[in-house]
C-alpha cells in the first residue's frame, strides 16, 4: 500500500472525499511529520496482519446439522 | 436460470422452500465467520449460525427489505453474537488505559513486521497473540473493527446493522485500531 491508499484509508475513516481540503491538509502534514507517519504505518501494518487471516468454510458436520435443524435440503453447487 | 435476489427474496417469503435454501447457502459462511471472529470458539459459532439462519426464516415475511438482505441478516447474526458476548462474565478492558495513544515508539514493533515476509508471520504463535489481543477487546470496539477491516464492510452498513451513528462507529473503529496495536506491541516485545 502506498502513501495514496494510506491517505484514502484516513479519509475514509473521517468520512472525507480524498480530495477536500481537510485530507489534502493531512496529506500535507503525513509528508513532513515522521511521528505521525509511523502511528499510521503501525496501525495499517496490524490491520492487514488480521485481515490475512481469511474466512474459513463452515465444517462439514457442522453444515450437516445446520441443514438439518432448518429442515432443508441443502442446494447442489 | 439464476435468480435475482428480488425474486429470491419474494419466493422465499412465500415459504418456497428451495429459495429459503439458496438465501441460507449464500450466506452461511459470512455467518459462521462472523461467529468464529466475534466469539472465537467453534461451537459457539455453530449456535450462532443455527439462531441466526432460525430468526432469519421465521423473520423473512416481515423483511421490509430497506436494506440489503445481506445487511439484515448481518445484522440478526451481530445481535445474537453481542448476546451471548454480553451474556458472557468478562473483564472490560479500561478504554484510557488501553486505546489511546500512549506516546511509546512502535518503530520497534513495526520494524520487526517488516523483518519477515508476512507470510512467514502468519505461524501458530503469531495467530494465538492476535485471537488473544482480539478477545481482549471490549465488545463494541471488536464487533466494528471485525466488520470494518477483516470483513469489508462499509462504515454505513456497519452503523445501520449495529444501529450506532456514524461518528461513534469512526470513534470505535480508531480505538480498537489502537487498541489492537498497543496489545499486539507489548506481547511482541
Amino acid at each position: 500500500m502506498d502513501c495514496l491508499d494510506t491517505l484514502s484509508q484516513i479519509c475514509e475513516a473521517l468520512g472525507e472525499d480524498i480530495n477536500s481540503p481537510l485530507c489534502q491538509e493531512v496529506e500535507e502534514h503525513l509528508k513532513n511529520c515522521p511521528k505521525c507517519c509511523a502511528h499510521v504505518d503501525s496501525i495499517r501494518k496490524v490491520v492487514r496482519l488480521y485481515q490475512r487471516v481469511g474466512d474459513t468454510d463452515v465444517p462439514d458436520e457442522i453444515d450437516q446439522r445446520l441443514w438439518k435443524v432448518l429442515n432443508l435440503c441443502k442446494p447442489e453447487d | 436460470m439464476e435468480l435475482s435476489e428480488k425474486q429470491l427474496i419474494k419466493l422465499a417469503k412465500k415459504g418456497d422452500r428451495t429459495a429459503q435454501a439458496i438465501i441460507v447457502k449464500n450466506y452461511e459462511k459470512m455467518v459462521y465467520n462472523l461467529g468464529l471472529k466475534l466469539l472465537g470458539d467453534q461451537e459457539k459459532a455453530e449456535c450462532i449460525l443455527q439462531e441466526t439462519f432460525l430468526k432469519v426464516l421465521q423473520a423473512l415475511p416481515n423483511f421490509q427489505e430497506k436494506s440489503k438482505l445481506s445487511t439484515w441478516i448481518y445484522r440478526i447474526a451481530t445481535n445474537q453474537a453481542l448476546m451471548r458476548l454480553r451474556s458472557k462474565k468478562r473483564q472490560q478492558v479500561s478504554i484510557d488505559e488501553s486505546s489511546e495513544e500512549d506516546g511509546k515508539d512502535y518503530s520497534n514493533f513495526v520494524q520487526s513486521l517488516e523483518a519477515d515476509p508476512l507470510d512467514n508471520l502468519l505461524n501458530q504463535e503469531l495467530k494465538e497473540k492476535m485471537d488473544s489481543a482480539i478477545e481482549q477487546l471490549p465488545d463494541n470496539y471488536k464487533t466494528v473493527f471485525i466488520m470494518k477491516d477483516v470483513e469489508g464492510l462499509a462504515l454505513k452498513e456497519i452503523a445501520e446493522i449495529l444501529d450506532l451513528s456514524l461518528p461513534a462507529v469512526k470513534s470505535n473503529l480508531h480505538r480498537a485500531r489502537i487498541t489492537l496495536r498497543n496489545k499486539l506491541a507489548d506481547m511482541w516485545n
